[in-house]
C-alpha cells in the first residue's frame, strides 16, 4: 500500500470512527477491547503479584523467613558461639546474593510445669522457647502480641503465651492473667511468674510460650531456698509415741491439712519422725523446721524433740543451662531459605525447613495459577475475538453503502483493506488505552485495599508478566485487525452496484 | 467516435431466473449525452453498472468495450485494480441517492475522488473550492455558503449538486447519471443539468488546472495530471439513465438507448 493510501486511510478513519451511523458499534468494539485488555492484564498479573504479596508477608515476620536447625544427635556438640559463627559463614557463602539480614541465633527449648489457672492439679508440661538478645525475633514481637502487650524488647520480662494454650489453662486470651503459677525449674517449688502478653498466632515448632533468655535465667534462679520434699528428725526421745497414730489427734489433723504426711520410721539410731509433702513439692528448710516445732509444741510433756538439717533430703541443683541446642538461621528473602537449609545440612544439622516448603508451595501455587489464568485468558480471548469480529462485521454491513461509494470513486480493494486495518487498529488503540488505564486503576485500588505498595509490581515486571502482556496485546491487535479484515471482506468484495442499490 | 461498444451483452444476476440484459448491442458515442430509457426493471441500472464497472461479480457475457483516450478497454476482462483505476480516473457517478459520506463536510466529499488519488488535503480542498467558485457552477451562491457544513445540515437538492460536483471533481471522461433528478425540485434539477453541461463544455477545468500547475506549492506529482486537464478540449460523455422520455429528449444529443421488457432488448 502506498503512502498516499495510508494517508487517505488515516484521514478517513479519523472522522469515520465517530460517525453517527456506526458509533454504537464502534463504541462496543472499543469497549470490548478495553474490557478484554483490562481483565487480561489484571488476570495475568494476579499470580505474580499475589505470590509477591505472600512472600513479602513472610519476609515481614522473622519466624516465617527462617530455618530452625539442631544437631542430628543429642551427643553432638551444641551451638557454641563459635559454631553459630561458622554456620552463619556457611550460610552466607551459600546465598546467591549478599544478605545484610542474614543472622544465626541460638535458643533453648524449655519445658515448664504450669499450673492450671483454676485448679491445683497440673498435668501439663508444655514446651516453649527462649529468645536471646540480638535475635531478630525480639524487636518484632510487640507486633505479634495482642494489643502490643507489655512486652519490652529492650528488657523482656514475663511469658508470652499462645492463645490456645492459655485457653487450655482456663484463661481468656482477651483478658490474660497477670501471672501464672509454675514449678521453679530448680526447686520445683510453685512460684508465680508474670504474663507479658498473648501472641496473635501460634508459635512454630509446637512451642506454646516464649520467654526472654535473661528472664529464663532469672526464673531458674528465682528459688534460692534450701528445698526438699521431706525431712526427718533425730531419733525420738524416750516417752514419745511409737507410731504417728499415737500422736494427738488435733496435731495429726493440722499436719494433714497442711499437706504433709507424717510417719514414725525406724532408723539405725532409733525411731525418727518423718515428714513428707503429700504432692512431693519441695519446701524450704525453714518450713520444715516450723513443722517440727509445731509437733513438739503439741506434745509439751516429755523430752524435747530434736531435728537436724542433715535429715533433709536435698534435690540436686539444676544443671547449668549451657549452649543452646537450637539455632535459627534468618534470611531477608524467603526465596533464600532453601540455601540456608542446604548450608545447615552441609554442616550435618537437622533443618526444620517448614518455611522453605511454604515458599515452594507458594511458588507452586503461583505456577498453577499462571497456567489456569493463561487458559482462561486464552478462552476469553477466543470468545472476545469472535465477538469482536461479529461486531466489526456488523459495523462493516452498516457501512456497505459508504464502501460502495468509495469503490465507485476509484478506491481499490487494497485501499479499502487498508482502511479496515487502520480503523481496527485505531479502535484497538482506543480500547487498549482505556483498558490499560482501567487495569492500572483496578490494580491501584486493589493494592491500596490490600495495603501493598506499587513496588510489589516489580516482581511481576521482573517475571513472565511483561512478555505475556505484550504478547497478549500483540495478539489482540492482530485479532482486531484480522477480524476487521475478515469482517469487511464481505463488503469489500460486494459489487458496488449492489451496495449502491443499482441491482434492485 | 464512440465511448462504449456493446456486442451481445447479456447479464444474469447470481440466483436469478431471468436475464437482466439479453444480447444487448449498442454504441454510446463519445462527447455526447446518451440517454438510456425504459420502464422500471428493464435493466437500465444494470447496464449503467456494467458500463461504469460497478459490477465485479459473475454474470455478464458478450463484449463490452470502453474506447478510452489512449486505448480500448475490454471491460469484462479487466482485473480488479484496472477496474478501480478506470473508475477513479475516467468515470464519475451521480446516483439517485447522493451517498455523501456523513462524517465529512460537503467540500471534503467533493474532494473525495482526489483524496483517493493521493492529493494532499490542502491542495484537493483548494481545488474543490476553486471548482465551486468557477463561473456557472454555483449560480445561486448556496453551495459555496454551505461547503463547510456536514451533509445532514444541507438540503436534499444541495446534497445532490454536491454529489454532482464530486463526480466532476477529477474531470472524468464519462459521467454516469442514474435518475439524478428523481428527488429534486425543478430549480435544483436545472442547476444540476447546467453543471453537467458546464463540465461537458470543457470550460470548467482548463483555467483551474493551469492556475494550479503554475502554483509552486502544488506537489510535483500532480503536475502531469494538471497538464493533461489544462490542455485542449476532450470529449466528455454523459450517460443518462432515466425513465422520463421528455427529460431524455431535452438533454440527450445522441440517439437514446431504449430498453423494454425485463431482459432488456435494446
Amino acid at each position: 500500500m502506498s503512502r498516499a493510501g495510508w494517508a487517505f486511510a488515516l484521514g478517513f478513519c479519523r472522522r469515520d470512527l465517530g460517525e453517527a451511523q456506526a458509533r454504537a458499534v464502534s463504541l462496543a468494539v472499543a469497549a470490548a477491547v478495553a474490557l478484554t485488555v483490562a481483565a487480561t492484564v489484571v488476570a495475568l498479573a494476579v499470580p505474580d503479584v499475589a505470590t509477591e504479596v505472600r512472600l513479602r508477608r513472610m519476609a515481614a515476620q522473622p519466624w516465617t523467613r527462617c530455618v530452625w536447625v539442631q544437631p542430628l544427635s543429642s551427643l553432638d556438640p551444641k551451638f557454641t558461639p563459635e559454631r553459630l559463627v561458622a554456620l552463619e559463614a556457611s550460610a552466607r557463602a551459600r546465598l546467591p546474593a549478599a544478605d545484610p539480614g542474614l543472622a544465626v541465633v541460638g535458643f533453648h527449648a524449655v519445658s515448664l510445669d504450669v499450673f492450671d489457672l483454676n485448679r491445683d492439679a497440673t498435668g501439663l508440661s508444655p514446651y516453649g522457647r527462649t529468645v536471646a538478645a540480638g535475635d531478630p525475633l525480639l524487636p518484632a514481637l510487640p507486633g505479634l502480641v495482642r494489643g502490643g502487650g507489655g512486652w519490652n524488647p529492650a528488657a523482656p520480662a514475663g511469658l508470652l503465651l499462645c492463645p490456645r494454650y492459655l485457653t487450655r489453662l482456663g484463661g481468656d486470651p482477651d483478658a490474660p492473667p497477670a501471672a501464672v503459677r509454675l514449678r521453679a525449674p530448680a526447686s520445683k517449688r510453685p512460684i508465680a511468674w508474670p504474663v507479658a502478653g498473648v501472641l496473635k498466632e501460634p508459635l512454630p515448632l509446637g512451642h506454646v510460650f516464649l520467654i526472654g533468655a535473661a528472664d529464663y535465667e532469672a526464673l531458674r534462679a528465682a528459688d534460692g531456698g534450701d528445698p526438699s520434699t521431706d525431712a526427718e528428725s533425730e531419733p525420738l526421745p524416750a516417752g514419745w509415741p511409737a507410731t504417728w497414730d499415737d500422736f494427738p489427734a488435733p496435731l495429726r489433723k493440722a499436719v494433714r491439712e497442711d499437706g504433709v504426711e507424717a510417719s514414725v520410721r525406724p532408723t539405725l539410731a532409733g525411731r525418727a519422725l518423718h515428714l513428707a509433702d503429700r504432692d512431693r513439692s519441695p519446701r524450704t528448710a525453714a518450713d520444715w523446721e516450723a513443722k517440727f516445732r509445731a509437733v513438739a509444741a503439741a506434745r509439751p510433756t516429755g523430752p524435747a524433740l530434736k531435728w537436724s538439717p542433715q535429715g533433709v533430703t536435698r534435690l540436686p541443683p539444676p544443671p547449668p543451662l549451657g549452649p543452646p541446642e537450637w539455632a535459627t538461621v534468618y534470611v531477608t528473602r524467603p526465596a533464600d531459605l532453601r540455601h540456608a537449609a542446604e548450608a545447615a545440612r552441609d554442616a550435618d544439622l537437622y533443618a526444620n525447613d517448614a518455611n522453605r516448603l511454604l515458599v515452594e508451595e507458594v511458588e507452586a501455587a503461583a505456577r498453577s495459577a499462571r497456567r489456569v489464568v493463561a487458559a482462561l485468558v486464552a478462552a476469553f480471548c477466543v470468545a472476545g475475538s469472535v465477538s469482536l469480529t461479529l461486531a466489526l462485521y456488523l459495523r462493516g454491513r452498516q457501512k456497505a453503502a459508504q464502501y460502495g461509494m468509495l469503490k465507485a470513486l476509484g478506491a481499490t480493494d487494497a485501499t479499502l483493506r487498508t482502511l479496515a486495518v487502520t480503523e481496527a487498529a485505531a479502535l484497538w488503540l482506543a480500547g487498549a488505552s482505556l483498558g490499560l488505564a482501567g487495569a492500572a486503576a483496578l490494580g491501584a485500588s486493589t493494592l491500596a485495599a490490600l495495603g501493598v505498595g506499587w513496588d510489589v509490581l516489580g516482581a511481576a515486571l521482573a517475571g513472565d508478566w511483561p512478555p505475556l502482556v505484550a504478547g497478549f496485546l500483540a495478539l489482540s491487535l492482530v485479532a482486531c485487525v484480522v477480524g476487521n479484515a475478515v469482517a469487511t471482506r464481505w463488503v469489500r468484495r460486494r459489487p458496488a452496484a449492489e451496495s449502491l442499490g443499482l441491482t434492485s | 467516435m464512440s465511448a462504449f461498444t456493446a456486442v451481445g451483452l447479456s447479464h444474469t444476476y447470481p440466483g436469478a431466473a431471468v436475464k437482466a440484459l439479453d444480447r444487448l448491442t449498442l454504441t454510446v458515442p463519445a462527447g455526447q449525452v446518451t440517454a438510456i430509457l425504459g420502464p422500471s426493471g428493464c435493466g437500465k441500472s444494470t447496464l449503467l453498472a456494467l458500463l461504469g464497472l460497478l459490477w465485479d461479480g459473475p454474470g455478464p457475457t458478450g463484449r463490452l468495450t470502453y474506447h478510452g483516450a489512449d486505448r480500448d478497454h475490454d471491460l469484462l476482462a479487466l482485473d480488479t485494480n484496472s477496474r478501480a483505476a478506470l473508475r477513479g480516473d475516467a468515470f464519475g457517478f451521480v446516483l439517485q441517492s447522493n451517498y455523501l459520506l456523513p462524517h465529512f463536510t460537503c467540500l471534503q466529499n467533493v474532494a473525495m475522488p482526489l483524496a483517493l488519488q493521493g492529493w494532499p488535503a490542502r491542495v484537493r480542498e483548494a481545488w474543490a473550492r476553486r471548482l465551486l467558485a468557477a463561473p456557472g457552477v454555483d449560480p445561486h451562491g448556496d453551495l459555496a455558503a454551505r461547503a463547510d457544513a456536514m451533509p445532514r445540515a444541507v438540503s436534499l437538492g444541495q446534497r445532490q449538486r454536491f454529489a454532482v460536483l464530486r463526480a466532476l471533481a477529477a474531470d472524468p471522461d464519462v459521467v454516469f447519471a442514474d435518475e439524478p433528478s428523481s428527488n429534486l425540485d425543478p430549480r435544483n434539477t436545472t442547476a444540476m443539468f447546467e453543471l453537467l453541461a458546464l463540465w461537458r463544455g470543457g470550460d470548467l477545468f482548463p483555467a483551474a488546472a493551469a492556475d494550479f500547475a503554475a502554483d509552486r506549492a502544488t506537489p510535483a506529482k500532480l503536475r502531469p495530471w494538471l497538464a493533461a486537464h489544462a490542455g485542449p478540449r476532450r470529449p466528455r460523455t454523459l450517460v443518462l439513465v432515466c425513465h422520463d422520455a421528455e427529460l431524455a429528449e431535452r438533454h440527450a444529443d445522441a440517439p437514446s438507448v431504449c430498453l423494454s421488457t425485463p431482459g432488456g432488448g435494446a
